[in-house]
C-alpha cells in the first residue's frame, strides 16, 4: 500500500471553495438528519429504527464540539454565555417536548391524563437540563482553551 | 474589493498571457483571473510569487491604492 499522501492538485483557491462546499454540505446532512429523525420520532417510529440516525448525529455534533473547543473557537454569531446557553437549553427542551407531545397525542392517540402530562414535562425539563449542563461545561472548557491559546500566542510559543 | 489592473498592466509589459502567468506562480487560470477581477483575496505567498514572476513590488502590485473600487 503506498503510504504517501496522496498529491493535492488544487491551488489555494479551489481548496477554499471546495472547503466552503464540504462545509455547506456538512451542515445540510446534519440539519436534514435532525429533521429525518424528527420526523420519524413524530411518525410513532420505534426508538430501535432510528437509533442509528441519532448516533451519526451524536458523533458528528460530538466531533465538531470537540474540535471547535480544541481550537478555541465559539459560535459565529453569538458570545458564550449563560444566558444564551439558558435559551438554548429552553428551545431545545421545547423541541424535544413538542416532537414528545405531537407523537403521543396526534400520532399514538393516547388519551390526555397527569401522568403523560408529567412524563412529557419530565423529558423537556431533563433535556433542557442536559443540555444546559452539556454547553456550560463547553463554555467552561472554551474559556481555558481560550485563555491558554492566547497566552502562547502572545508569547510567540 | 474592486478590480487590479496592476496584474495586467504587469503581464502586458511582459506580453505575458493569464494562462502563463498562472502557470509560472503554479494556480488556474480561474483563479489567476478571480485574483485579477477581484473575486479572490490572494493569500501573501501566492501575492508574492505572483510579484517575483513579475517583478514588481509587493506596494506595486497589491498595495492599497493599486485596487480601484468598482
Amino acid at each position: 500500500m503506498n503510504s504517501k499522501k496522496a498529491e493535492n492538485r488544487m491551488d489555494e483557491m479551489q481548496e477554499l471553495q471546495l472547503l466552503r462546499l464540504e462545509e455547506h454540505g456538512f451542515w445540510i446532512t446534519f440539519w436534514a438528519l435532525c429533521a429525518a429523525v424528527a420526523a420519524q420520532a413524530l411518525a410513532g417510529t420505534g426508538f430501535r429504527e432510528i437509533v442509528g440516525e441519532l448516533a451519526v448525529l451524536v458523533i458528528a455534533g460530538g466531533w465538531i464540539m470537540v474540535l471547535c473547543l480544541k481550537n478555541g473557537l465559539w459560535a459565529r454569531s453569538y458570545r458564550p454565555s449563560m444566558k444564551t446557553n439558558a435559551v438554548c437549553s429552553v428551545i431545545a427542551g421545547l423541541a424535544l417536548g413538542g416532537v414528545f407531545a405531537v407523537r403521543a397525542f396526534a400520532v399514538l392517540h393516547k388519551p390526555l391524563s397527569p401522568e403523560l402530562a408529567g412524563r412529557i414535562a419530565l423529558a423537556m425539563a431533563a433535556a433542557c437540563g442536559v443540555c444546559f449542563g452539556v454547553l456550560e461545561a463547553a463554555r467552561a472548557v472554551y474559556k481555558r482553551r481560550r485563555a491558554r491559546l492566547d497566552d502562547a500566542e502572545e508569547n510567540g510559543k | 474589493m474592486g478590480r487590479n489592473v496592476k496584474i495586467k498592466a504587469a503581464r502586458a509589459e511582459l506580453d505575458m498571457t493569464q494562462k502563463a502567468l498562472a502557470e509560472a506562480v503554479g494556480v488556474s487560470r480561474q483563479t489567476m483571473n478571480a485574483i485579477e477581477q477581484g473575486n479572490y483575496n490572494p493569500t501573501i505567498k501566492l501575492c508574492r510569487a505572483i510579484c517575483r514572476v513579475l517583478g514588481k513590488t509587493l506596494d506595486e502590485l497589491f498595495g492599497e491604492e493599486d485596487y480601484n473600487e468598482q
